[in-house]
């Protein structure tokens, strides 16, 4: 029976098809048995600017060179003879432009019903992109090749450093001993001018122990296998500890070695070895440059957001010149006196390394003939500073034993203001509060486990710390949550007006930095809980707002600050202003239109580095303000709550 | 009168033994020497010292083993052991593990002598 034609679907089909043949970016055809088109798609005429119907019934003789048109027949001889398709078949060929283009070809035999080879159809198609994508993957993978190779090399360097140093360290001591034996009599007598010459030898064996440890210490910090260890550290204790180091030889010299610490106890999360050797650097630095009677100065400086430590002489200076490369490895100062000129010069960018790996800064002012002013800040620790030194050896020690702790500050910002405020007497206020952390606490206390405590609390500044052992960053911010709540509501429930509670999220170390420690003694999560009325007071906001400064003598300087809170501001100058000078600034607020006026201190200094061909340097200055009008202090606030 | 207080030096390098049992003779002590963590424990047992000086990088038997079985043995593990080291900041590892000071290398006699008269006078 013969079936019924359908020409609407036919019609139908037919259309599609050649839709899909004239739109598809691959060149099509259909050739005969001798080589001669037979059909063509839009996209293989449009190659030769012409027509399809125009490229019918003409041969690859026609439309390519003859070489070319050789070879493609070749391939079509070869499908015709054997009936065996040639897919993907990959050539190259250079444009006249000399880029490089690839085509892919396809041809497949087309058959009769009888099975003969009649014609065969042919598919093209520019991969170019194709294969720069596999050279761009082989690339790669010759590259994370070369990678792990060096990776290898450079731990192999890093062994071999430790294992030779070592190795070099041992004679050293040896050395040093029994020229002591004989320095100090115990051979036999000597005379003056053997003493005189064996002091010159343990001099000189001095220098080389001091090389040998900064060398070993810039390649451990290079190979990055370089460790911090953490552990919370009474601040003044480290650095009035430094002076022990150096009281005899600053003696020796003449020169005054002064410290002035804060009165108020601040704790860092630091690694006390490193910070302590990167001030001892600083402060070695400085009895170098000094001449006898002068002074060297530490001093200690609580920011808001940061501690500063200061190494001040009144010694011989550093040149403009010699400023910009001061930290730099291997860097001798031209000035140093030759007897002074110890060390391969990698004592500061040592300092300034393991500094800058605690998330602070270094920089330096210097004047020739004056003296020299170098400074360093470390990232503060939000917990109530005055740790008791049992608590500060608990926190330690459970750090060491690698469990993870989690300390949650509650603090009731400007709580002296607010206590005015609060209707609730003190007393009961703060015994509430410690009834509501003590029911949230337990509510998350497992049995069997540490558990978690309050620790600490300052009723006088309200402030409140909880210990959490064991505690994950996740268990810690649930807890903070739920805190937060709680005590929100008990506010509101207490009508304590125009009450903010914010979470501040401080985690040591940075996240940065646990991405480069790979084996850390234990973790702290830090929460810390703002209560309070006002809002925004640590918490910084990016911000573009222009600001004049008031320099001495009418002058006047146009910046743009990056960063603005209640405290202070952060901005970029070209200009390198002097730690702790007070300026005055005049702002207008981008989103108030009104100006308003400040003095600020200089609080700290950052040095952007820019591998630029810009010979111009950029500095990220802090500033802390340190007195504005209320009716400007209003706007301010004004402004950031609205940000 | 007085009898010489005694001290074991465990330290495999021969020089370095030469170096501090004249330091230490000349203020009056007496100076046992072994040079590898085994000797060490047979002199600690049979000569039972006031003070040992350790090396950490011993042959064989490293200055931690040492340690750990000095403070096995009820005869000897009263002894307070001052550990040498080359490599600074593994302070807290040695109080963990029961030595009494440690003394980081390079160091100088006079560091070492004031650190034995603190422990045993």
């Amino acid at each position: 029976m013969k079936k019924r034609i359908n020409y609407k679907e036919i019609a139908y089909k037919y259309k599609l098809l050649t839709y899909l043949m004239d739109h598809i970016p691959d060149v099509i055809y259909f050739k005969d048995r001798k080589g001669k088109l037979v059909l063509v798609n839009q996209a293989h005429a449009k190659g030769f600017g012409r027509k399809p119907r125009d490229i019918v019934g003409k041969t690859d003789f026609d439309l390519f060179p003859r070489k070319k048109a050789q070879k493609m027949a070749r391939d079509d001889r070869y499908v015709f003879k054997t009936g065996k398709p040639i897919i993907d078949k990959i050539e190259k060929a250079t444009s006249p432009t000399g880029i490089d283009n690839y085509v892919s070809t396809t041809k497949i035999p087309k058959y009769d019903n009888k099975g003969k080879v009649i014609g065969l159809i042919g598919i093209t198609r520019d991969v170019t992109k194709r294969m720069q994508f596999g050279r761009l993957k082989e690339k790669n993978a010759r590259i994370m090749k070369k990678l792990a190779m060096l990776e290898e090399m450079n731990k192999m360097k890093s062994e071999f450093i430790s294992a030779v140093s070592h190795e070099i360290r041992t004679p050293l001591s040896i050395i040093q001993q029994l020229v002591t034996l004989i320095f100090n009599e115990i051979t036999g007598p000597i005379n003056d001018k053997q003493k005189e010459t064996l002091q010159r030898t343990q001099d000189n064996i001095e220098r080389l122990r001091k090389i040998i440890d900064e060398l070993l210490d810039i390649s451990i910090i290079e190979s990055g296998s370089f460790k911090l260890h953490y552990s919370l550290v009474n601040l003044n204790d480290l650095i009035a500890n430094s002076s022990d180091f150096f009281k005899e030889s600053a003696k020796d010299k003449g020169i005054n070695l002064d410290y002035y610490l804060p009165e108020k106890q601040v704790n860092l999360f630091i690694d006390a070895d490193r910070i302590n050797q990167a001030l001892l650097n600083l402060i070695d630095n400085a009895i170098k440059f000094v001449e006898q009677g002068g002074k060297v100065k530490v001093e200690v400086k609580i920011l808001e957001t940061k501690v500063r430590v200061g190494v001040i002489d009144t010694g011989i200076g550093i040149s403009r010149s010699d400023l910009a490369q001061l930290f730099n490895k291997f860097v001798q100062v031209s000035k140093i006196p030759s007897a002074e000129r110890k060390g391969v010069g990698l004592g500061l960018s040592l300092a300034k390394e393991l500094v800058e790996r605690h998330g602070g800064e270094v920089w330096v002012e210097s004047k020739l003939g004056v003296g020299s002013k170098f400074y360093f800040t470390l990232p503060r620790f939000y917990v109530p500073d005055v740790l008791d030194d049992r608590l500060r050896d608990t926190i330690n020690n459970l750090l060491k034993k690698g469990i993870s702790l989690c300390i949650i500050s509650l603090v009731i910002v400007n709580y002296r203001e607010a206590k005015k405020r609060i209707k609730i007497g003190p007393e009961k206020f703060s015994a509430d509060l410690e009834l509501i952390m003590n029911n949230t606490l337990g509510k998350v206390a497992r049995p069997g486990r540490e558990e978690p405590q309050i620790v600490l609390t300052d009723i006088q500044n309200g402030e409140y710390t909880i210990i959490f052992p064991g505690a994950t960053e996740k268990k810690a911010t649930k807890l903070a949550n739920l805190l937060r709540n709680k005590v929100k509501s008990y506010f509101i429930k207490n009508k304590i007006e125009d009450v903010f509670v914010t979470l501040g999220i401080l985690s040591y170390p940075h996240e940065k930095e646990l991405r480069k420690i790979k084996h850390f003694p234990g973790r702290i999560h830090i929460k810390k809980i703002f209560i309070g009325l006002e809002k925004r007071r640590f918490k910084r906001i990016l911000y573009k707002a222009d600001i004049k400064f008031l320099l001495a003598k009418d002058k006047t300087e146009q910046m743009q600050a990056v960063d603005l809170s209640r405290g202070g501001l952060c901005f970029v100058s070209k200009r390198l202003l002097k730690t702790d000078s007070e300026v005055e600034i005049s702002m207008e607020l981008p989103k108030s239109k009104k100006t308003i006026h400040a003095t600020a201190r200089v609080a700290w200094i950052k040095r952007m580095e820019r591998a630029t061909k810009e010979a111009v340097n950029k500095y990220q200055i802090g500033l802390e303000f340190v007195s504005m009008k209320d009716k400007d202090r209003k706007l301010l606030s004004k402004e950031l709550k609205s940000g | 009168m007085g009898e010489k207080k005694r001290i074991l030096i465990v330290e495999d390098e021969k020089d370095m033994v030469y170096a501090v049992k004249l330091q230490l003779e000349a203020n009056g002590y007496e100076v046992i020497a072994a040079y590898d963590g085994n000797e060490g424990l047979e002199k600690a047992k049979g000569e039972k010292p006031d003070l040992i000086i350790l090396d950490i990088m011993l042959p064989q038997k490293d200055g931690y083993t040492f340690l750990l079985e000095l403070k096995k043995d009820k005869a000897i593990k009263s002894i307070p052991v001052v550990v040498l080291t080359a490599k600074p900041g593994m302070k807290d590892m040695f109080k963990l593990e029961g030595a009494k000071d440690y003394i980081t290398k390079p160091f100088e006699s006079m560091h070492l002598l004031s650190k034995i008269k603190e422990i045993i006078g």
